[in-house]
């Protein structure tokens, strides 16, 4: 995976307050998410599913012997899908200890570093996608949505998630 | 500089935790044989050592209290003070107050503990005579002319010189993850072998044999690292037999043995709950009181035996009283008169046992503070079952009742069948499973127009399709699939059977947590990888059951027949 950093900036600008960011492909958007964030990229594999879960909740993974959950970023954020392919990856996320998950991009793009004055602030719609987006960074003519991960994810939502479902069984 | 204080506090804690462990034991020995000279002196330099650290890394309220109690401990070395039942009892309530002071101390480092009032008690029974109007309390020996033996068998620090080191779990797991991932990739790299055997070499194939063996002797060696003895648990029993045995004014001894058995540390951690629920049982309900006993021609004093030992490939930890038994005849009228039972229900003994796993069964007619709150042997039973345990009764009437509880040797390790439904594979426990059975589909009939249900032999089975129970229909099936039910019988030994599209294989696994996110979820245990490094879901399929309503069966009488598993 091309995860090497982008070489060019120079020096000066690495120093500062630039922080670095995963850029990856969801359709033919290009999305980022604060390499902090990311604990590692992985090759697509195909998850188990786990029965009466959301359809954007693809199941589990067998990493290193560690089996962790992996959602479909492309259908949580509702965009349209397109077919997997050898480009398609999982991000294993390092959000906090106890919650280890993984996310399926389109592709991943390469590790940018952007100075806070590239980023502006995400336009203020109505659309509900757009709460997802803390900002917008632009380089060279591309547009770079940068994602609030745990937003997008709803984690709370995924938290609950199991609650409401042993109580229903109960 | 701070953050270093905080550090010798958090390691003092945990020296102090493991000192007290050793104490509670050491005050009910003291009341057992009062006069031993080894016992105070074993306490007088736990207390010593605790008050002389704890003023170390500034704990004073700590100190001030253990200086107490180092006090009171001194007198009764220097016999100014006797032993009596109420000084064993203050001596008891130090001890707790300790133990909860450094748990609390350990999640706040600047919590204030202060229990003045049990210290007015301590300054109160070292100058005024505090519990010295009762008689001392009873030695069994003469322990004067005895302390050679009592010296040798007291496991003194001049045991072997086996040195240890501290290791957090959270390593050990993660060594046992690793050492698991290792064995299945080992899986993998033995069948590839199998596989493309002509083109591998002698040498190479050598080399795979001595590797597994090797994988496999390291499996074992690192699981042993999660394993600790009884004892610990066995010694709160001990407290909980004398406390029980007191609130209700029954003379108890107990008897204690295998404490040295080794058990998985989770299995040790969740096996306390239930078996403080059986031991309070069987001094409430199983052990008549005096009178009772007197009348029945026993000894006055009830006695309860607790046991842990090997079998068979699993630990058993035996509880057994020499009380009054239990009563089938009374357990099924009990049964019947709570509406747990059908009113012409016939039962065989062995069957009318199993009706105090019942929930809301409870056979004493008073209900007491101490057990008979109707969350009783259900619950016990639920919590054995999510060891992946059994529990087994053996009682005879007027001589009294036994439990034995049947738990693996390890959590990490599970026999296991692998099923299909569609493309996709499940793991269910084999300890769930009482038998297999392959039946025709013209053997499963339609009730209702809804429920299946099933003969096998003279019993009718309630059916669950596995698709129905986890709302999955396959796509697609193969017709060589051969449909097989895994007969399941609950905790009553109510059967029912589970469809599934085929067996694929039997194999050991390890289980793997899954996140948190999915956790909980109804009827998931786990998951675990098969032998192509994929993952697959572990069912719990009593649970899936009951979500799906096998609760409904509850009265039905599949009762007929108890197959043995």
């Amino acid at each position: 995976m091309s995860t090497e950093e982008n070489k060019k900036p120079s020096k000066a600008r690495q120093a500062d307050t630039s922080e670095r960011y995963l850029t990856f492909l969801l359709g033919k958007e290009q999305y980022a998410i604060p390499l902090l964030q990311v604990k590692e990229v992985i090759e697509m594999s195909e998850p188990t599913p786990i029965p009466q879960t959301p359809s954007y909740y693809k199941g589990v993974i067998n990493l290193r012997g560690q089996v962790i959950s992996v959602l479909d970023l492309r259908s949580k954020l509702q965009l349209t899908q397109i077919q997997d392919g050898p480009k398609t990856a999982i991000i294993i996320l390092d959000l906090d200890p106890t919650l280890c998950l993984g996310v399926i991009v389109d592709r991943i793009n390469s590790v940018l570093a952007f100075h806070p004055e590239d980023v502006s602030p995400a336009p203020e719609t109505l659309s509900s996608k757009e709460q997802y987006l803390t900002g917008v960074a632009r380089r060279d003519n591309r547009m770079t949505l940068i994602l609030d991960i745990r937003a997008a994810l709803s984690i709370q939502d995924i938290n609950t998630l199991k609650n409401n479902s042993s109580k229903a069984a109960a | 500089m701070d953050n270093f204080e905080n550090d010798i506090k958090r390691d003092f804690l945990t020296e102090a935790k493991d000192l007290l462990s050793s104490t509670e034991a050491c005050f009910l020995n003291l009341e057992k044989s009062a006069e031993d000279p080894h016992i105070l002196n074993q306490l007088f330099r736990l207390a010593h050592n605790l008050k002389g650290s704890s003023g170390g890394v500034g704990f004073s309220e700590l100190a001030d209290f253990t200086h107490k109690l180092e006090s009171l401990l001194l007198a009764l070395k220097e016999k100014k003070l006797s032993i009596t039942k109420p000084i064993i009892d203050l001596l008891l309530r130090c001890n707790d107050h300790l133990t909860t002071t450094i748990e609390v101390l350990q999640n706040d480092l600047g919590a204030n503990c202060a229990n003045p009032a049990l210290s007015a008690e301590l300054t109160q029974a070292l100058t005024s005579g505090y519990g010295q109007e009762e008689n001392p309390v009873r030695t069994e020996a003469a322990p004067e002319e005895a302390p050679m033996p009592i010296l040798t068998a007291t496991p003194a620090p001049a045991k072997s010189k086996e040195e240890n080191i501290r290791v957090s779990i959270a390593r050990i797991e993660n060594l046992l993850n690793n050492v698991g991932e290792l064995s299945i990739l080992q899986a993998v790299m033995v069948q590839q072998a199998v596989e493309n055997s002509p083109a591998i070499s002698p040498l190479m194939r050598e080399t795979l044999a001595s590797m597994s063996k090797i994988i496999k002797e390291t499996q074992s060696i690192s699981m042993s690292l999660r394993m600790l003895p009884i004892k610990q648990t066995f010694q709160k029993m001990a407290r909980i037999v004398r406390d029980t045995s007191q609130a209700i004014g029954k003379d108890v001894e107990l008897h204690l043995s295998g404490e040295e058995t080794e058990i998985d540390k989770t299995v040790l951690e969740q096996i306390g709950d239930p078996l403080v629920h059986i031991i309070r049982n069987a001094i409430d309900h199983g052990l008549e009181d005096a009178e009772g006993r007197r009348v029945s021609g026993k000894s006055s004093t009830g006695h309860v035996y607790l046991s842990a030992f090997h079998r068979a490939g699993h630990i058993v930890i035996e509880v057994r009283d020499d009380g009054k038994g239990l009563d089938a005849d009374k357990l099924i009228a009990k049964a019947k008169a709570k509406g747990l039972l059908d009113g012409e229900a016939v039962l065989s003994p062995e069957q009318a046992y199993q009706l105090i796993f019942l929930p809301g069964f409870s056979t004493k007619e008073q209900v007491t503070d101490l057990s008979g709150r109707g969350v009783g042997m259900d619950v016990v039973r639920t919590n054995i079952t999510s060891l992946q345990g059994s529990i087994e009764i053996e009682t005879a009437l007027g001589k009294g009742t036994g439990f034995r509880i049947f738990l693996p040797l390890t959590l990490a390790i599970v026999d296991s069948v692998v099923i299909r439904l569609g493309e996709e594979r499940y793991v269910v426990p084999l300890a769930q499973i009482s038998e297999f059975f392959r039946p025709q589909e013209s053997e499963i009939n339609l009730v209702y127009g809804r429920s299946e249900l099933l003969t096998l032999r003279d019993e009718t089975l309630p059916v669950f399709r596995l698709s129905t129970l986890l709302q999955r229909e396959p796509k697609t099936r193969n017709p060589a699939w051969q449909l097989t039910s895994l007969i399941i019988r609950d905790n009553s030994h109510r059967a029912f059977a589970v469809l599934v599209d085929q067996i694929i294989a039997q194999q050991q696994i390890v289980i793997k947590p899954l996140g948190s996110e999915v956790k909980g979820k109804t009827g998931l245990i786990g998951s675990a990888i098969l032998g192509d490094g994929k993952p697959a879901l572990i069912l719990d399929l009593f649970e899936l059951t009951r979500a799906a309503g096998g609760s409904d069966h509850l009265k039905t009488k599949s009762y007929q027949k108890r197959e043995a598993v």
